[in-house]
C-alpha cells in the first residue's frame, strides 16, 4: 500500500466518493462531503452494494489496498480515511 | 485413411496444387512422394508415438499424413510452449520421439529432425505400400481458453468423416487461419484434401500479410475465429473480391461483425461452424444471423443431436474423439460413448425461433448474486464504432464477489479516450447496472489462444505484451 502522510488521504478519498456518486447521477463536490455522513441509506449519501463494490475497487486502484478487502465495511468517509491513516502510521 | 485420399488425388490430379507455403507450391503428386519417403523413415526409426514441434508448413502436413501411413500416433505441440512444457507433454504421452528442426534442452525423449528421418529413409531399402500399417491416430490438445488443455484422441477416419465433399469446392483455395496443433487446423487439412483443394499457409496472421496471401494466391475460401475476423475487418479498409466463402468458428459471432464482413467481402457467402475438439463438427449455419435456428433441436434424425438443459447446450454426436488421453498413454484412454449427451459449457437463450450464444458456464460473472454473461456485454461494446475487440470478465471484489470489467482494443487511428467514453454511453443505454463494466481499459491487443480470446479472469493491471497474432 502507498505510504502517504495522513493529510493526503482525505482529498483523494473525497474525490473517489464523489466519482462513485457522479456515476449514479448524484453530483457532489469533492471536499464538501461531511466525513461522518453515512455512505448508505436515505439519510446518507445513498450508496448501495454495487456502488460500494465500485468504491472498494477505485480505492484499491488508488491506494493499492482498500478497507473492504480487510473485512472493514466502512460506513463513512471518515472510517475510510482512518483505515488509511492507521495503515500509514 | 487420409493417406489413401492423398494417394488417390495424387494419381487422379497429380499436378493440382495441394499446399502453398513460404517455400514452394506442392502438388498432390509431389506431396505423396514426400509422404511416402517420410513414412518409410518413420518405420525405420521404430518410434510409435511422436510429438511434432515445428512451424505450420507443408513439411508438417506431410509428417502428419506420413505418421498415419506408417501407423504412428502423433501430436502437434504448440510452438510457443517452453522446452520444459514440451518435455512434460512428451513424458505424459509416453512419446518415444520428438520431431523438431532444432535440439531442445532439457528433453529426455529421443529427438529427431525431419531431415534426419529423410536421410534414414534414403539409406535403407524402400517399403512397399503393403508394408505400411496405416490407421495412424492423432492426439489433439483442446484450446484451453478457459483453463488447462486436455488431450483428445482421434482416428483420421473420424476426422475425415466430418468433412463434406462438395463439387463447388473442388480445386478451391483455402487460407489456413488456424494453427495445425488444434482441432480446427486438422479439420482444415481434412477438408482441403477431401475436396482436392489447395491450402495456402500465410507467413503470419498479420492483417497485411493475410490480405497479401489472399490476393497473391487467389484464395477463394477462408475460415477463422470471430476474434481474427474482427481484427481483420477493423484494420482492412479495401474490399477483397476474390473470396467466395468466409467461415467463422470457435467463438460466437455477433451481428455487427457479420455485417462488417458482408460489407468487406461483398461477393462471399458467410457461414458459421459450431465445433469442439471433443465433439467434432456439430452444425453450421449460413443465414448470416448470429446463433442458430431452434429447428435444429427438433431433428432427431440428424447424426448430431442438440438439446438445451437449464440454458446450457448439450450435444450427442456420432463423430468426435475416441476419448481423452490421460497421463500414461493409450492404456489410460478414457473412452467416449457415442450415445452420451455431452454438456458443451455453452449457454444459450431462445428468442423466438432462434438460439443465441450467451457465453460459457465457466465465464459467468456473479455480481452480488446477479449472473452476468460476458458475451452479452461484449456484444454491446463491440457495436460501438472504433472498437476492434473486447474481452469482458469478472474481477474479484470483496463486496459483491465480482464486478464486471472490460478490456478493449481500439482503432489505432482514433482516440481511445473518446472510444471508451462512447463505450460507457452505450453500456449505460443498453445494459443493467450489474452488467455494466465498472472499468474499461484500452489495451494494444487481447491475449489469445488459437486465435480465440483467452477466457479467464485477469486483473486490470495485466501487462499486455502478447499481440493478437501470437497465441499462447
Amino acid at each position: 500500500m502507498t505510504n502517504l502522510p495522513s493529510t493526503a488521504h482525505r482529498p483523494r478519498v473525497q474525490t473517489i466518493v464523489a466519482q462513485v456518486c457522479a456515476d449514479k447521477g448524484i453530483i457532489l463536490r469533492a471536499g464538501s462531503i461531511d466525513d461522518e455522513a453515512p455512505l448508505y441509506g436515505v439519510n446518507g449519501i445513498g450508496l448501495d452494494s454495487l456502488d460500494v463494490a465500485v468504491l472498494s475497487s477505485l480505492l484499491e486502484k488508488e491506494f493499492g489496498d482498500d478497507p473492504f478487502s480487510h473485512g472493514l465495511f466502512a460506513r463513512s468517509i471518515g472510517e475510510i480515511i482512518r483505515f488509511y491513516e492507521s495503515a500509514a502510521s | 485413411m487420409i493417406e489413401r485420399v492423398l494417394q488417390a488425388a495424387a494419381f487422379r490430379d497429380a499436378q493440382q496444387p495441394f499446399i502453398i507455403d513460404r517455400n514452394r507450391v506442392w502438388s498432390y503428386a509431389a506431396s505423396w512422394t514426400a509422404v511416402r519417403r517420410m513414412a518409410h523413415g518413420l518405420m525405420v526409426s521404430g518410434a510409435n508415438r511422436l510429438v511434432a514441434y515445428m512451424d505450420d508448413s507443408a513439411e508438417l502436413i506431410h509428417l502428419l499424413i506420413a505418421a498415419s501411413l506408417a501407423g504412428k500416433t502423433i501430436l502437434v505441440a504448440n510452438r510457443l510452449c517452453t522446452a520444459e512444457e514440451l518435455a512434460e507433454v512428451a513424458s505424459n504421452l509416453s512419446a518415444d520421439m520428438v520431431i523438431s528442426p532444432a535440439t531442445i534442452e532439457p528433453m529426455t525423449t529421443r529427438q529427431c529432425s525431419i531431415d534426419a528421418i529423410l536421410t534414414v529413409a534414403e539409406g535403407t531399402g524402400q517399403h512397399s505400400p503393403s508394408d505400411f500399417a496405416g490407421q495412424g491416430e492423432v492426439f489433439i490438445l483442446t484450446s484451453g481458453t478457459t483453463g488447462r488443455s486436455k488431450c483428445a484422441a482421434y482416428a483420421w477416419d473420424r476426422l475425415m468423416s466430418q468433412v463434406h465433399r462438395r463439387a463447388d469446392q473442388r480445386y478451391s483455395r483455402w487460407l489456413l487461419l488456424y494453427q495445425l496443433n488444434h482441432f480446427a487446423g486438422f479439420q482444415m487439412v481434412a477438408h482441403v484434401i477431401s475436396n482436392t483443394a489447395c491450402l495456402v499457409i500465410p507467413q503470419s496472421l498479420d492483417v497485411a500479410r493475410v490480405a497479401n496471401a489472399i490476393e497473391s494466391h487467389a484464395v477463394t475460401h477462408a475460415s477463422g475465429t470471430p476474434t481474427f475476423w474482427r481484427m481483420f475487418a477493423g484494420m482492412r479498409r479495401e474490399r477483397l473480391r476474390c473470396l467466395r466463402q468466409i467461415t467463422l468458428g470457435g467463438e460466437a459471432a455477433t451481428s455487427d461483425l457479420l455485417e462488417k464482413l458482408r460489407s468487406l467481402f461483398p461477393d462471399a457467402s458467410i457461414s458459421q461452424v459450431y465445433a469442439t475438439t471433443e465433439l467434432g463438427s456439430c452444425f453450421s449455419t449460413s443465414d448470416g444471423l448470429p446463433g442458430f435456428p431452434a429447428s435444429l433441436l427438433d431433428d432427431a434424425a440428424r447424426p448430431i443431436q442438440l438439446k438445451v438443459i437449464d440454458g446450457e447446450l448439450y450435444v450427442r454426436s456420432v463423430n468426435g474423439m475416441s476419448g481423452y488421453v490421460s497421463k500414461g498413454g493409450t492404456d489410460s484412454l478414457v473412452q467416449k460413448r457415442a450415445d452420451d449427451w455431452v454438456a458443451t459449457g455453452d449457454l444459450v437463450t431462445q428468442v423466438g425461433d432462434r438460439f443465441f450464444f450467451r457465453g460459457r458456464v465457466s465465464e459467468t460473472v456473479n455480481v452480488g448474486g446477479v449472473k452476468v454473461n460476458p458475451l452479452e456485454v461484449e456484444a454491446c461494446i463491440l457495436a460501438v464504432d472504433g472498437v476492434l475487440a473486447a474481452h469482458v470478465f469478472g474481477r474479484p471484489n470483496p463486496v459483491t464477489g465480482s464486478i464486471v470489467v472490460a478490456e478493449i482494443v481500439c482503432d489505432h487511428d482514433r482516440s481511445s479516450e473518446s472510444i471508451i467514453a462512447a463505450v460507457r454511453e452505450a453500456c449505460l443505454r443498453s445494459l443493467t447496472r450489474y452488467q455494466r463494466p465498472r472499468f474499461v481499459e484500452a489495451v494494444p491487443s487481447l491475449k489469445t489462444v488459437n486465435r480465440k480470446v483467452r477466457r479467464h479472469a485477469s486483473t486490470i493491471t495485466l501487462s499486455h505484451s502478447i499481440s493478437a497474432e501470437h497465441d499462447t
